[in-house]
């Protein structure tokens, strides 16, 4: 049988992620998931898993490099890439907020002058604002959004928020939920087509892995 | 700003618009290769060649059920709005319609030329692309439809391309399934975005929370799960709930048979699942892949509706090939060496007539010749020869004539 390709996200879900794997029944060493390589296989050959940041996972597998991958809804909200998404994982699960410090939490949603919302998740923003007919500045940050309010380069954030503990910790608080998101099985169009018995029988045990 | 404060070389002359690219030496000769065979594929089952123009009127394009979005829009000095044609079947919906009303029925034609679509900037999508298609005019027999996926197949496998398969589908079957369902146009999009992306959660909230009765909740979900072997259209059938959605999945189990006659149906799946496709599609629906390759590598369907938008009803069924993507995958395969330059001639100036005259019998004789226009010393001419992989080099000198092997069939020998 053709190996698989799968492409993991870096960071929180990866553990989560590899742990889906295992249970699934794919042998993967420990050797493997402690070293720092990027691209490994695993299973006897049966599945090449490749560790991506989170914003290009889609890409592989829009792509066809990876037949399937695993990446967080939020992603998925945010850039469009044009892959099938058959499964939600239960796991990662977290909200995307708008937050802003606790002294201006009071204001609630600002309704009348131009803000600056600083953001992982510019397009995210922007639609979220305009459905609520709300001008806002929407800034790109790549990382470290709370930094933004606290050194006053925006009054607000949208930030992707598990626990709460780093927006409480540096004195934000979340004024609104925008969506919820968790862990998301994308695959690669045309793979799913193309070796759907394969593809198919991977997404009926992740999905039987996941129910329990 | 002073002429020469304008450098041209750092700006300007070096960019190029987003969404093209240059084609050259291998690459083109790969392409013109790959549209060769094609194309004698087209002509062995009879179709013939036409050309459209580059830019049609912007009101042919969208008559067509092209997504304006799409399209390169310019005006011409008149006032009328003109557009690059972003595919080739609205075009030819025209040529039928207009100057070929009077040709006898069927009507084979094919293409070979390039499309336009304005690309998507952050993906890099293509804004010009090479096409080959053929449409097959003016009968409605699922013999049509099997003829067009048949020479799809046969295409393909010309081309030394073998780990394909063509993934067909019915739009009518879709269409029965939300005619008499109450839903609204936005409703219906929705769902179709749903089963587009495979999301059987999003689609099962979505479809949960209409008020559909149960039995046609259980459809719709179902329809996730239409894909695979043939066994697929019977199942359909069982699910099926009214006329349409029966007609589509007889039309198609027909084409399905008279691809079995054809021995090709190893090739084909079935997927009642697609609903994306040109607007324009009104029964089978077809798509090419490739394990090679994260894209699909052809396109086609039955439209039925098209040629009428032009004034003359006429049923129509076709497909397109993607020739850049079929190039990348051609390059993977193996393929017989495509031929190069086979020799160079270097003479003395008093023998530059005989140095033509020989160039010429050897090019009659079917090799291709350089004539050396530059003045250089042997050496560097057998370099550049070599680099080129020719496979001589003629000397015409005052002493007489000298054949210099550059490639010697047994390349061992060449080692030691």
């Amino acid at each position: 049988m053709d190996r698989l390709t799968v492409a993991l996200p870096k960071g929180r879900l990866l553990a989560p992620s590899i742990d889906l794997f295992k249970r699934i029944g794919a042998t993967i060493t420990d050797y493997e998931t402690k070293s720092r390589r990027l691209v490994f296989d695993a299973d006897g050959g049966r599945y090449r898993f490749m560790i991506a940041k989170p914003f290009d996972v889609p890409t592989y597998v829009e792509y066809g490099i990876a037949d399937v991958g695993i990446v967080g809804s939020d992603v998925l909200m945010e850039e469009d890439h044009d892959v099938h998404e058959p499964l939600e994982l239960r796991f990662g699960n977290c909200c995307l907020v708008l937050a802003a410090p606790r002294d201006r939490a009071g204001d609630g949603l600002p309704l009348h002058s131009v803000h600056r919302v600083a953001t992982k998740y510019p397009n995210l923003t922007k639609r979220y604002f305009a459905s609520r007919g709300i001008q806002v500045e929407t800034i790109k940050l790549y990382g470290s959004v709370e930094l933004a309010p606290i050194t006053g380069l925006a009054e607000m954030i949208v930030d992707l928020v598990q626990t709460g503990r780093t927006l409480e910790e540096n004195g934000l608080v979340p004024i609104a939920e925008i969506a919820k998101a968790s862990a998301r099985l994308i695959v690669n169009r045309a793979s799913h087509k193309i070796r759907l018995k394969e593809i198919s029988a991977l997404i009926d045990k992740l999905s039987e892995a996941i129910a329990c | 700003m002073r002429r020469e404060d304008v450098n041209m070389s750092d700006r300007a002359i070096n960019s190029m618009p987003a969404g093209v690219t240059d084609v050259l030496l291998d690459d083109a000769q790969l392409k013109s290769h790959i549209e060769v065979s094609l194309r004698e594929v087209f002509q062995g089952w009879g179709y013939a060649e036409v050309i459209t123009p580059m830019f049609e009127c912007y009101e042919v394009l969208l008559a067509g059920g092209i997504d304006p979005e799409w399209m390169y829009k310019f005006s011409d000095p008149g006032g009328g709005i003109l557009a690059l044609r972003p595919d080739l079947t609205t075009p030819i919906a025209r040529v039928v319609a207009t100057r070929l009303r009077e040709a006898p029925k069927p009507l084979r034609l094919f293409y070979v030329e390039n499309v336009f679509r304005r690309p998507e900037p952050k993906r890099g999508k293509r804004a010009e692309f090479p096409q080959a298609g053929i449409e097959l005019v003016g009968s409605t027999q699922p013999a049509a439809d099997a003829e067009v996926v048949a020479t799809a197949i046969e295409a393909l496998q010309r081309l030394g391309i073998d780990d394909f398969q063509l993934n067909l589908g019915q739009i009518g079957f879709f269409q029965g399934v939300i005619e008499d369902a109450p839903l609204s146009e936005s409703e219906i999009t929705v769902i179709k975005e749903r089963l587009d992306r495979r999301d059987r959660e999003e689609l099962t909230r979505f479809v949960e929370g209409r008020n559909l009765p149960e039995d046609k909740q259980r459809l719709i979900l179902e329809m996730l799960t239409l894909c695979g072997g043939e066994k697929v259209i019977e199942r359909a059938s069982t699910l099926a709930d009214n006329e349409t959605s029966e007609a589509a999945l007889e039309n198609l189990a027909e084409i399905y048979r008279i691809l079995g006659d054809y021995r090709l149906v190893d090739r084909v799946a079935i997927d009642l699942a697609e609903v994306r496709g040109f607007g324009y599609y009104t029964g089978l629906m077809f798509e090419g892949f490739s394990r090679s390759l994260g894209s699909s590598i052809l396109k086609g369907g039955r439209y039925d509706d098209l040629i009428a938008k032009f004034g003359y009803p006429c049923p129509a069924v076709g497909c397109a090939f993607d020739i850049d993507r079929i190039r990348t995958i051609v390059q993977k395969e193996k393929l017989p060496a495509l031929p190069g330059v086979d020799t160079l001639v270097r003479f003395s100036r008093e023998r530059r007539g005989e140095a033509y005259e020989l160039a010429k019998m050897l090019r009659a004789q079917g090799k291709r010749v350089e004539i050396e226009v530059v003045d250089r010393r042997e050496e560097e001419a057998l370099a550049y020869a070599r680099q080129k992989g020719m496979a001589e080099l003629i000397v015409l000198e005052e002493g007489g004539k000298r054949i210099v092997p550059l490639k010697t069939s047994d390349t061992k020998d060449q080692q030691r």
